[in-house]
């Protein structure tokens, strides 16, 4: 589903052990979100966010998969994602994104 | 300015909040998202500007089995099924044929649609079933403003088939109720919408504020034309948990119209009732929080850009009230209309 983020609209969510970003498409910003609470009041919490890079990224196997896990808690973490078209300085503008949202969101598990 | 007064005039809240009467049982509206796709781009949309259609992709139509298990529920409780949301419901591969089923088993209809896909067979059907309201959403009166608001739409057949609506209703005389609604946004005059749709005949107008939906889209309110709240939710509750529920093409019930990104899950009409489902502990949570007057407790709530304009007063149950006066003072001049005609003729 959609989920604004900073400003952004971000979609997802999508599972980590499947979640991937090829090389052939458009880069994106990602958010680690966890859902928690009831299924009716849900919370989402921002676990992280990062950049696939140019080349792509897969979820499934990222070094840091264990820590999102982990972060989350009960509810398993999920990925979003904010597509950026290869133009201009894409990457700068992608890794500024992550520095606003990091800005936005500081404290660990923010809820968005 | 003078729709600035009229709004003030208007009362939007009560001394005492709880369910509405009617909706002690069951909900007196069933808000339907039964088709995600749509015909048309227009730029007030919350699903324009989101990515939920595509999120539905596996679930575009509602299935007949989930529509006819929630007009069976609904129906011996005379419940409005709100036919809206997600897309053009007239895309739906069974769109007449399930509405008037669920006019059979008891259920009122207000159908909301952007009105391009009528014609005369499923328009004669829907009047002959008596579809209690079938709610154009015009959103301008000229052609270069609705190519504008309503992109991919055709301005001369929108007018041809309310007209044709109107035409076919006088002929049936049948009891539909055929309104409008126009979304009060920038570079539309509302109040010449409103006069140029009731010339035309429709019952009445609906002036919708603009909505962003918060988080589920990149909507702002920049193309607001009237930002102007209708009560204050750090005093009033949302009036939506005490009257209506929203379910989706799967089945799952959202808590409100907020929540199209189906964030929320009360229940599922494929497993539970209805019913239950209304008087689970999803809602109760809800409402509980919004009468102790905590409503921004819940994350959901405090981020909802909208509950500021949901009135407990001016709202869908004033527009069936008002278009069924309308109506029937039309029917009434009508009469008066053939008494003098048949007079004349003998």
């Amino acid at each position: 589903m959609s989920l604004t983020i900073g400003g952004r609209l971000f979609t997802g969510p999508f599972e980590l052990h499947s979640a991937a970003v090829r090389a052939n498409h458009q880069p994106a910003v990602f958010a680690i979100v966890a859902k928690q609470g009831e299924p009716w009041n849900p919370r989402f919490v921002l676990i992280d966010v990062g950049e696939t890079g140019d080349t792509g990224m897969s979820f499934s196997d990222h070094p840091l998969r264990t820590h999102w896990e982990r972060a989350a808690g009960a509810g398993p973490p999920s990925v979003y994602f904010h597509s950026m078209p290869r133009v201009g300085n894409a990457a700068a503008e992608r890794q500024a994104l992550v520095a606003q949202l990091r800005q936005t969101y500081p404290e660990p598990n923010a809820s968005i | 300015m003078a729709e600035a007064a009229r709004s003030r005039s208007i009362i939007h809240t009560q001394e005492h909040y709880g369910l509405r009467p009617e909706a002690v049982d069951f909900p007196m509206m069933l808000v339907l998202s039964y088709v995600y796709p749509c015909n048309a781009l227009c730029p007030h949309c919350p699903y324009t500007h989101s990515n939920i259609r595509k999120e539905y992709r596996d679930a575009p139509y509602m299935p007949e089995v989930t529509f006819k298990k929630i007009a069976d529920e609904a129906g011996p409780y005379g419940a409005y099924l709100r036919i809206s949301g997600g897309g053009e419901p007239m895309l739906h591969p069974q769109a007449t044929e399930l509405l008037v089923y669920a006019k059979s088993r008891g259920c009122k209809i207000g159908l909301i649609t952007n009105g391009s896909l009528f014609n005369e067979e499923n328009s004669r059907a829907l009047l002959e079933a008596g579809v209690d309201m079938i709610e154009f959403s015009v959103d301008a009166c000229d052609r270069e403003t609705y190519a504008a608001v309503r992109k991919g739409l055709d301005w001369d057949e929108l007018v041809s088939n309310v007209k044709m609506m109107l035409r076919l209703r006088q002929a049936l005389g049948s009891s539909s109720k055929i309104i409008g609604s126009a979304v009060n946004q920038t570079d539309v005059d509302i109040d010449a919408v409103e006069r140029f749709w009731l010339d035309v005949g429709l019952d009445t107008l609906i002036k919708r504020k603009f909505l962003t939906w918060g988080i589920n889209t990149d909507l702002d309110d920049s193309r607001s034309a009237d930002a102007a709240a209708y009560i204050d939710t750090e005093a009033v509750p949302c009036p939506f948990i005490f009257e209506r529920l929203n379910i989706d093409s799967r089945g799952n019930v959202m808590v409100c119209g907020y929540d199209i990104s189906a964030n929320t899950s009360m229940g599922n009409v494929n497993q539970q009732s209805i019913r239950d489902i209304w008087h689970g502990p999803g809602f109760q949570f809800y409402r509980d929080k919004h009468l102790a007057g905590r409503g921004k407790d819940i994350g959901l709530c405090a981020g909802c850009p909208d509950w500021k304009y949901r009135s407990w007063q001016h709202n869908y149950w004033k527009v069936v009230e008002n278009a069924e006066q309308a109506y029937a003072a039309k029917q009434l001049k009508l009469g008066e209309h053939d008494d003098f005609q048949s007079t004349a003729g003998q």
